[in-house]
């Protein structure tokens, strides 16, 4: 699984790093910073949550 | 469908199913029974409608599904704060930075706070804001009883913000009654009288912090370029006026939400008390649930949303808690469980101007609730006392009577 920052998007809510703080990794002004990642398996499950949580929908999760 | 306010302002071809009175400012129904004055409304009028009957006299848009909202908040070049965020004016009558401000210099001027006030930033105030919760709660631990907003809610987010603004912490009780007379003195004069009193203050502070800058937000707005270049003494002042309003009254309320639902409800204090760990996500479904802040924006030229047409200058405000308790997105969004997880809302706002210090007040509200809990134990109503609610653009509860202890057991 990969997730991906939709540009633009992200408003620094950071609930995505609060359920997932190794996937979605802030800049120092608090931020999505990722562009793509890919997801290892065992932090799926926090990753979705992190994305799901995202209420300007910044984060597009792409299954393999 | 009852009779309109003012039905000469609705806008013409409007279909009638888009049109539905709605005004909680200052009215008497919405101050005792917001919530189910708010579920009414989301049962009875659409997800985009026209209020006849608003401050400006012309009418006013409100959005209450979680879609629309977010639409609203996103589509900033279509939906701007420059041209005002408060139907019928706001008190102070300069604009405040960054909020009033569209991209792409907005950007650059929330550019300057969001270091300051990031997730990172806020982490390195726990020890300081658990040591602030822990002396308040000892103050009025031994009475069993406290009214919570003035024991509190007030003094929790005015002294982390004087100390985060570096100002002098004996003259804390003064700031809170310069900024609720500026949002709620009875009369405009006296709004604007306490505005100029605030700015007044403020800018002999920010030429002590030109003079000789220290490590407080205020120095570091004075110290901050765009461009590589200082910024304009006029933009430093609006912005030091913004966070001087903007972290009161908002952290009070949202703690006086979650302390009136807990004392209404022992079965999730138990919870809660049984199991700490879900504390955060149980502050969660109370932002959720009772999202308090209704935001306004304005069409800065003809435009639609839900494909109906807005008028250039059209005022458009978000129904609080529409997004949170959107039946489309929740589950029984009615229902309070604090097993729900990654719920998404918009209780600080959304787009470009999310609330800036929406980490510091998550950092409150979580460990009010975590250290009043194992200090307090279990906490009711007064017996006798019931939870009224202030009916502005943002409700909370007025006044807030706790007993513990002996005179819970006692119920008296």
């Amino acid at each position: 699984m990969k997730v991906r920052q939709i540009p633009d998007k992200c408003c620094g809510h950071a609930r995505c790093a609060t359920y997932a703080p190794a996937i979605y990794r802030l800049d120092d002004d608090g931020y999505l910073a990722i562009g793509i990642v890919n997801v290892p398996a065992d932090r799926e499950r926090e990753a979705l949550h992190g994305a799901k949580a995202c209420p300007e929908r910044a984060i597009e999760v792409i299954e393999d | 469908m009852a009779e309109l306010a003012r039905p000469e302002c609705i806008p013409a071809g409007l279909p009638a199913s888009l049109v539905y009175d709605f005004n909680p400012i200052n009215n008497p129904e919405f101050a005792q029974d917001p919530w189910g004055m708010l579920a009414r409304v989301q049962n009875e009028a659409p997800s985009l409608f026209f209020s006849t009957d608003s401050q400006t006299g012309q009418g006013h848009w409100y959005v209450q599904s979680e879609a629309a909202i977010r639409e609203l908040l996103q589509r900033h070049a279509d939906f701007t704060t420059e041209m005002g965020i408060t139907p019928g004016g706001a008190p102070w009558p300069r604009k405040i930075i960054p909020l009033e401000v569209d991209p792409p210099l907005h950007r650059d001027y929330r550019k300057i706070l969001s270091p300051l006030f990031s997730p990172r930033a806020i982490d390195q105030r726990n020890q300081q804001i658990r040591a602030l919760v822990h002396d308040l709660i000892g103050r009025v631990e031994a009475d069993g009883a406290c009214e919570f907003l003035s024991s509190f809610a007030k003094p929790l987010p005015s002294t982390v913000l004087v100390d985060l603004m570096g100002l002098p912490e004996d003259r804390r009780a003064e700031f809170v009654a310069w900024v609720e007379e500026l949002f709620h003195a009875p009369d405009r004069d006296q709004q604007r009288a306490a505005g100029v009193r605030c700015m007044d203050y403020l800018n002999t502070v920010i030429d002590m912090r030109y003079a000789a800058p220290g490590d407080d937000a205020i120095s570091a707005i004075c110290q901050a370029t765009v461009d590589g270049e200082p910024l304009p003494r006029e933009v430093v002042e609006d912005t030091v006026m913004f966070i001087f309003q903007a972290g009161l009254d908002t952290v009070t309320a949202g703690l006086a939400h979650c302390f009136a639902y807990l004392a209404q409800h022992p079965e999730h204090q138990d919870e809660l008390i049984a199991d700490p760990s879900r504390i955060e996500n149980a502050v969660e479904e109370i932002l959720r649930a009772f999202s308090w802040i209704g935001v306004t924006r304005r069409a800065r030229h003809d435009t639609q949303l839900l494909g109906t047409p807005i008028r250039a200058g059209d005022w458009v405000t978000t129904v609080p808690f529409g997004a949170g308790r959107d039946p489309e997105l929740h589950d029984q969004p009615h229902v309070i469980d604090f097993h729900r997880a990654d719920v998404p809302h918009f209780a600080f706002g959304g787009g470009v101007h999310r609330c800036a210090g929406s980490h510091l007040a998550r950092k409150e509200l979580y460990l009010a609730v975590e250290i009043w809990l194992q200090r307090i134990g279990r906490f009711a109503l007064k017996p006798g006392t019931s939870v009224e609610y202030l009916a502005s653009s943002m409700f909370q509860p007025k006044q807030l009577d706790l007993v513990w202890g002996p005179k819970l057991e006692r119920g008296s």
